[in-house]
C-alpha cells in the first residue's frame, strides 16, 4: 500500500496524511502476523463509513446513544466535526482532554452537542480524526497521488507494545532530501 | 425511559464536608501543565473523581466530577484486570467485547475500551455512568477517562485498597 513512499518519512506522512518531524528519526515495522490472529490484530477492517455501522452501535451507543451515532456516521456530519475541530483547538483545547470537551460542548447548542460528543467518541475510541474520509483510504497530502493509501484499523482492548510482537522488521526509514 | 439521578454536590478540594471522604491523588502527568488537579473520594454510597481545573472558555477555574456507586469498584477492578487485560482463553474479553456494563442500584456503569485514552496513541478506559449527567454540560453520561498505563503502574493496585477498605 505504501510502495511508492519508499522509504522517505515525509512521503510516508503525506500519504497516511499525519504530521512528519523533520528533526525526528523514524522507523518502520513491518509485522508478520501470521497464524497468531488471535495474539492481536483479530478485530481488524477497512474503516468506511459502512462497516463503522456495527462497531460504533455495538460499542458506543449505550452511553452516547443509538440514533446520535447513527446519525454521525457520513460525509455530511463529518464537515461539520472538521469545523467544530477547528474551533475546538482555535480556543485553545486539547482533544484529549475530559473537561475541555465538555466545556466546548457546553457552548453548543444541544443538538449539535449531542452530535458532537457521538462524533468525538469515534476520535477517542476508535481513531477516527477531522481528516477521516469514510471512503476507506486515509486522506493525501502527496502531489503525486489522487488518493491516500488503504486504511486498516484494528481496535484492541490491551494493545502490547511492538517490543513484545514477534516477526517484527524494522528498517530505519531515511529522508530523500537528506544528505 | 432513563432514569437520571440527582446530582451529588460538588466537593470543594479546599472545603472537603464530613461525608467526604479523600482517598486518593490521581496524577495526570499529560494535563500538570494545566494545574488541573484530580481525586478520588468516598462520599455517601459512591465513589466520586473529582478535578479542579481551568475552564479556559469561561476563564475561571471550576469543579467536575463523575460519581459511580461504591458497589461498582470491586466490579470494575475485575473487569480490567479479569476482563479486558486477559485473553479469551484465560477468561478474558475479546477484541470484539470493547464494551461491558452493569447496573448497580438503578445507575448503569460501563467501561470501554479507548484507543486514544488522554493523549494520541496512549490506550485506555472510559468509565461512564449513564444515569448520572455530566455537572458541566448536564447530558448524560458522566465520564471518567483512564490510560492503562496509569493503571498498570500502580492505580488498579491503589483502587484495589479503596474498595477492600470501603465495599
Amino acid at each position: 500500500m505504501l510502495e511508492n513512499a519508499d522509504t522517505d518519512p515525509q512521503t510516508i506522512a503525506d500519504l497516511l496524511a499525519t504530521g512528519c518531524d523533520p528533526d525526528t528519526e523514524y522507523v518502520l515495522h513491518i509485522i508478520d502476523r501470521g497464524e497468531s490472529l488471535g495474539e492481536f490484530g483479530e478485530n481488524t477492517f477497512v474503516p468506511t463509513w459502512d462497516n463503522l455501522a456495527e462497531p460504533a452501535q455495538s460499542y458506543l451507543a449505550d452511553d452516547y446513544g443509538s440514533e446520535a451515532m447513527a446519525g454521525v456516521l457520513n460525509d455530511q456530519s463529518q464537515v461539520e466535526y472538521a469545523q467544530h475541530m477547528e474551533d475546538y483547538w482555535a480556543a485553545g483545547l486539547n482533544q484529549f482532554n475530559e473537561e475541555n470537551k465538555s466545556m466546548f460542548r457546553e457552548s453548543l447548542s444541544l443538538k449539535e452537542a449531542s452530535n458532537f460528543k457521538a462524533r468525538h467518541a469515534l476520535r477517542t475510541e476508535f481513531g477516527c480524526n477531522h481528516e477521516f474520509t469514510g471512503n476507506g483510504l486515509t486522506q493525501c497530502r502527496h502531489s503525486g497521488n489522487e488518493h491516500g493509501v488503504v486504511e486498516a484499523l484494528t481496535l484492541q482492548n490491551n494493545p502490547i507494545a511492538v517490543s513484545q510482537m514477534k516477526n517484527v522488521k524494522t528498517i530505519n526509514l531515511t529522508p530523500i532530501n537528506k544528505g | 425511559m432513563k432514569i437520571i439521578k440527582q446530582p451529588l454536590g460538588l466537593i470543594d478540594h479546599s472545603d472537603v464536608q464530613s461525608d467526604e471522604i479523600n482517598v486518593l491523588k490521581v496524577d495526570y502527568e499529560m494535563f500538570r501543565k494545566d494545574g488541573k488537579v484530580s481525586y478520588l473520594f468516598i462520599k455517601g454510597g459512591h465513589l466520586v473523581f473529582s478535578t479542579y481545573f481551568f475552564n479556559k472558555l469561561k476563564k475561571i477555574w471550576i469543579y467536575d466530577q463523575e460519581e459511580y456507586p461504591l458497589k461498582s469498584l470491586p466490579w470494575i477492578i475485575d473487569r480490567i484486570e479479569n476482563g479486558f487485560w486477559k485473553r479469551p482463553a484465560d477468561g478474558g474479553l475479546s477484541d470484539f467485547e470493547r464494551s461491558v456494563s452493569k447496573e448497580f442500584d438503578g445507575e448503569t456503569i460501563g467501561i470501554n475500551a479507548v484507543m486514544h485514552c488522554c493523549a494520541e496513541n496512549m490506550p485506555g478506559y472510559s468509565i461512564w455512568n449513564v444515569n448520572r449527567e455530566c455537572h458541566i454540560t448536564n447530558t448524560t453520561p458522566q465520564e471518567w477517562a483512564i490510560p492503562s498505563y496509569m493503571l498498570k503502574e500502580g492505580l488498579l493496585d491503589e483502587l484495589k485498597v479503596i474498595a477492600d477498605k470501603y465495599c
